[in-house]
């Protein structure tokens, strides 16, 4: 907590001063009054003052703070969120890979090109298959992409990301027809009140 | 569904996608080609421009247009002589970057086990980055030799920001075409190829070598040239490294004991050697931290 200095003061008392030339209701007279009153004033009161500046700093801040926060999520914030909390983590314990292994002592100098994996999941029993891709490490990492997806649903079921997404597919679907309704029973009215045409 | 037939005048007679492939999947089974379907599935999906072999379910009522079935005489005759089939499309997939194939002269192709390479060296260049962050000193380096198509060191700077490579190899073709590829993924300013040799003393042709020292590490692959160069490299590459740098080869799994041995030999080399084995369970790496 710091004591205002006098330099610190006589800005307060300079910026009250602007403050109040603004001012078109008030007796201005009075204003300026208080404001000399105010400015001058023992230690005491000055600690107090300074406490109460730095709360109201503190306050500011704050306020400042939260409106960022705000201002963030409405420019940021993507129209839908998901709720990612129950999608399931893979532990690599229960993951079995198989993937083709070409011939040959060490395997390595034999060129092959089936790069499929199949990989599965030993609690649940899911299995996935991936060959979308000629890379085997982006096979594997898909493989797994899908296989999270899988057993998101086969968990979650309603609360799955897939359900998510197929809800909020649906209700703006509903929301198109809906408009989409409205609006030719709108060009109907029109027709008939402008006659057929 | 509405299947149009026709017959070309001129003899080539337009087939369907399906019926292709089947047909030749038997006349390379029959000529003993291996992977005989995967074989047409890649060359077909070349030539009709799809992204990869998968695609070709969608398009399988397809009639080839003369062209394309010309191509695709061309190609199947490159198979049937037992041309690599990333030779034949010009084209294959590498940790997820699409990169250049040469056939004359032939650049070795990327294997799927030296993806597991890049992850190896992707984890150590983590790790030294968080440790960086603590010194703020340098930013990661590494150093390539044998690069081939370019596919180690582009799959690195394709996943960290801050990487700079060096990267050298004895054939000139493979030189011009990890700068094609390093160009198709713009990442030219990031990394440089040159073409030299390593040599019992040390590289020949690469200048600058000996002012710089590089922090990180050797991606090798073993390859064709087999325990020659590991040994060269075991024995001189501490000289032209940082305290504290990995060595990462791609390795044989009979020639382990033999990287062990001169390991300890040159003293060269902080603790154990740390051999890995890659995604089909054979010892194929190793790693080594220069002292």
């Amino acid at each position: 907590m710091n004591i205002p200095n006098k330099s610190q003061i006589f800005q307060l008392f300079r910026s009250c001063i602007r403050y109040s030339d603004q001012l078109k209701l008030s007796d201005k007279k009075l204003v300026s009054r208080r404001i000399k009153e105010g400015t001058k004033f023992s230690l005491q009161e000055k600690v107090a003052l300074a406490e109460k500046y730095q709360n109201m700093a503190q306050k500011f801040t704050m306020l400042v703070q939260s409106l960022e926060r705000l201002v963030y999520h409405t420019v940021y914030r993507s129209k839908h969120t998901f709720d990612h909390s129950k999608v399931p983590i893979l532990l690599p314990e229960d993951l079995e890979e198989e993937f083709t292994r070409g011939s040959g002592p060490g395997g390595q100098a034999v060129n092959k090109t089936n790069n499929a994996v199949i990989l599965r999941h030993k609690p649940s029993g899911l299995i996935v298959k991936c060959h979308q891709t000629r890379s085997l490490a982006k096979n594997r990492e898909l493989a797994r992409e899908i296989l999270i997806q899988k057993l998101d649903q086969l968990i979650n079921g309603e609360d799955s990301i897939e359900a998510q997404k197929t809800r909020i597919l649906e209700r703006k679907s509903k929301e198109n027809t809906r408009r989409s309704e409205k609006l030719t029973e709108l060009k109907e009215k029109w027709k008939k009140r402008e006659g057929i045409e | 569904d509405v299947h149009i037939f026709y017959r070309n005048s001129s003899g080539t007679s337009g087939k369907k996608v399906a019926e292709l492939i089947q047909n030749w999947t038997n006349k390379f089974q029959k000529n003993k080609v291996p992977e005989a379907e995967d074989s047409i599935k890649h060359i077909l999906s070349s030539i009709l421009g799809l992204k990869n072999a998968t695609h070709l379910e969608y398009v399988k009522h397809q009639i080839l247009t003369p062209d394309e079935y010309q191509m695709l005489l061309v190609k199947a005759d490159l198979r049937l002589k037992r041309i690599p089939v990333q030779y034949i499309i010009g084209e294959w997939e590498f940790c997820g970057l699409t990169l250049k194939m040469r056939h004359s002269p032939s650049v070795f192709i990327p294997r799927p086990e030296t993806e597991d390479l890049v992850f190896i060296v992707s984890d150590i260049i983590v790790e030294l980055m968080s440790c960086n962050k603590r010194d703020k000193v340098y930013n990661p380096s590494c150093f390539e030799v044998g690069c081939g198509s370019g596919a180690i060191s582009l799959a690195l700077l394709s996943k960290h920001e801050e990487l700079r490579c060096t990267a050298i190899d004895a054939n000139p073709a493979a030189v011009s075409l990890a700068r094609l590829n390093s160009e198709i993924l713009g990442l030219t300013d990031k990394v440089s190829f040159s073409i030299a040799k390593l040599e019992e003393d040390g590289i020949v042709g690469l200048n600058f070598l000996n002012s710089t020292k590089y922090e990180d590490h050797l991606a090798l692959d073993g390859g064709p040239d087999g325990t020659r160069v590991i040994k060269q490299i075991l024995r001189h590459a501490p000289k032209w490294l940082r305290e504290g740098s990995y060595i990462v080869l791609e390795i044989d799994p009979r020639q382990t004991k033999t990287i062990k041995l001169i390991s300890e030999e040159c003293a060269s080399y902080v603790g154990e050697v740390d051999v890995r084995k890659d995604c089909f369970g054979v010892e194929r790496f190793v790693i080594l931290r220069c002292k």
